[in-house]
């Protein structure tokens, strides 16, 4: 059965296209047959952060348009054959796209592939009614910061209102050096704010920035702690239980010395 | 000097808005100057005349009417006031349209059934706010908001960034985050309930109060507390036996 997953979350900057980029990656790398649409119309940059910029030739407005085949449209992953994205147009706005013509390519796509991931665009308007309008769940992303969560809030009631039942949600840059010190929220704490399910956990991993700049998504790179979590995210999203990570892992030299010695915490 | 008549064209037909505080002879000269003025302008469609501003009686209406039709070559279907019942209109209209099958009168038929369909919601609305209650099953999140005359329950948090604002008092179980209006009517005596009091910001009746700007960071320990106004400010204290022997004084 295959699924329609917006990837959303009010505020602009908090990592909803890295997040897409490696949901993507990651359960293509499960072996599912993937499509990652970029509705941020105007302001693209899942092509990006996936390092597919060079090889686009059609975009979602041509393939809604009519003005190419679907399969014109969908560019291949460098890495992952069963990986493909269908980017946005940069020359248009969101206005360009009607929520039923989403729902039309979604249901299209539907046949062929396992999950397809919709990158959405910040903000409450035109592009984020386009970009849930196919959408059978939802992902939330926020960090632990109050301005993120409000908008996370407004987000997951409008969600609610159009009727996305199963909303998840993904916490992301949080630093438990910070937290521990209370300068940051905690998981739970945000949790509790929003009163929705955890699908994911993502340390503030300066390895997240770089491989965005590079254009390859993290999760490819499972021997990192970012690259696990995302992969562990994605075994959630089909269905599998597995614990989180232990992310809380002392840093600097004297922190790691007493994990060494069993002193830790 | 303000025009005592203004003419307008809409979809329908022409609607003539008539100043509040004039005399019906000075309207009905003002008119007939216009119309004179104006005589090649209007041509002769089919119009539906519409009056607004000052309420005049059918009487006046009729002159009105007579008025126009014999000042220029328009051809009136019907004519009436933007404060008119409904239902002598539609059946003025539909013997009209049964009569002949103007679209302009089809569209005016529509019209008029949106308007009747956005007053039974407006009525169901206040029906709901007639109720003595508002009951709200879940977290009240951000840019969600509930504006009644009656009282507030919340079985859930009051996020940042929601509203809720109430004739009479609001009783939030669980987190108060959000801003909250309580005793909006005079009448009744307003206060908020909540089981972790941190409003961004309260009103009660005519009193405001905010948060303070510098949040400790040592957190206190959670208690349910009560707010209402006592001399032109809110108080926020937590509960005891006392508060309540207070508000049932105050309720009797």
């Amino acid at each position: 059965m295959s699924e329609v997953i917006v990837v959303t979350s009010g505020k602009g900057g908090v990592g909803k296209t890295t997040t897409s980029a490696n949901i993507g990656t990651g359960l293509a790398m499960l072996g599912k047959k993937v499509v990652l649409i970029d509705a941020d119309i105007g302001l693209r940059n899942l092509d990006v952060v996936m390092g597919l910029e060079n090889r686009i030739v059609y975009n979602l407005i041509d393939v809604v348009e009519g003005n190419c085949k679907l399969s014109q449209g969908l560019i291949k992953d460098k890495k992952n054959p069963t990986l493909y994205l269908l980017p946005a147009a940069q020359t248009r706005d969101k206005d360009a796209v009607t929520p039923e013509q989403m729902k039309e390519l979604c249901d299209t796509l539907k046949k062929d592939y396992d999950y397809i991931i919709i990158d959405c665009p910040a903000g409450i308007e035109q592009g984020f009614k386009n970009a849930i309008a196919a959408a059978d769940r939802a992902l939330v992303v926020t960090t632990p910061e109050i301005s993120a969560i409000r908008d996370a809030d407004r987000i997951i009631g409008l969600l609610e209102a159009n009727e996305i039942r199963d909303i998840r949600l993904v916490v992301n840059r949080i630093r438990f050096d910070m937290v521990k010190r209370g300068d940051m929220m905690g998981i739970d704490d945000v949790i509790e704010i929003l009163a929705i399910d955890l699908i994911g956990v993502m340390p503030d991993d300066e390895n997240i920035v770089i491989s965005t700049n590079t254009g390859e998504p993290i999760a490819a790179n499972e021997s990192t702690i970012p690259g696990k979590a995302y992969i562990n995210m994605c075994k959630r999203i089909t269905g599998e239980e597995v614990p989180y990570l232990d992310l809380d892992t002392p840093t600097g030299f004297f922190g790691k010395l007493r994990t060494i010695m069993g002193m830790k915490g | 000097m303000k025009d005592i008549i203004l003419i307008k064209g809409n979809q329908f037909g022409l609607s003539i808005h008539v100043d509040e505080n004039a005399k019906f002879d000075l309207i009905y000269e003002a008119l007939k100057q216009k119309l004179i003025d104006g005589k090649n302008f209007f041509g002769n469609s089919k119009v539906v005349l519409s009056f607004e501003g000052k309420t005049l009686t059918s009487k006046e209406m009729d002159k009105l009417t007579r008025l126009v039709s014999s000042e220029t070559n328009l051809q009136i279907i019907c004519s009436l006031h933007k404060e008119f019942d409904f239902d002598s209109v539609t059946e003025r209209i539909e013997r009209v349209a049964n009569e002949s099958v103007e679209p302009q009168i089809k569209a005016y038929k529509d019209y008029i059934e949106q308007l009747e369909s956005q007053l039974r919601t407006q009525e169901q609305k206040f029906r709901e706010q007639d109720e003595q209650i508002v009951f709200h099953f879940s977290n009240l999140r951000s840019g969600q908001q509930i504006i009644t005359k009656s009282h507030v329950v919340i079985l859930g948090d009051a996020n940042n960034g929601s509203r809720i604002e109430s004739g009479g008092k609001v009783i939030v179980l669980g987190r108060l985050k959000g801003v909250v209006h309580a005793g909006l009517d005079p009448r009744q005596r307003g206060f908020v309930f909540a089981l972790d009091m941190t409003p961004v910001q309260l009103k009660i009746g005519n009193a405001i109060g905010r948060a303070a700007d510098r949040v400790d960071k040592v957190s206190k320990s959670v208690e349910p507390q009560i707010a209402y106004e006592e001399d032109g400010r809110i108080v926020i204290e937590n509960i005891h036996n006392q508060v309540y022997r207070d508000l049932i004084n105050d309720t009797n």
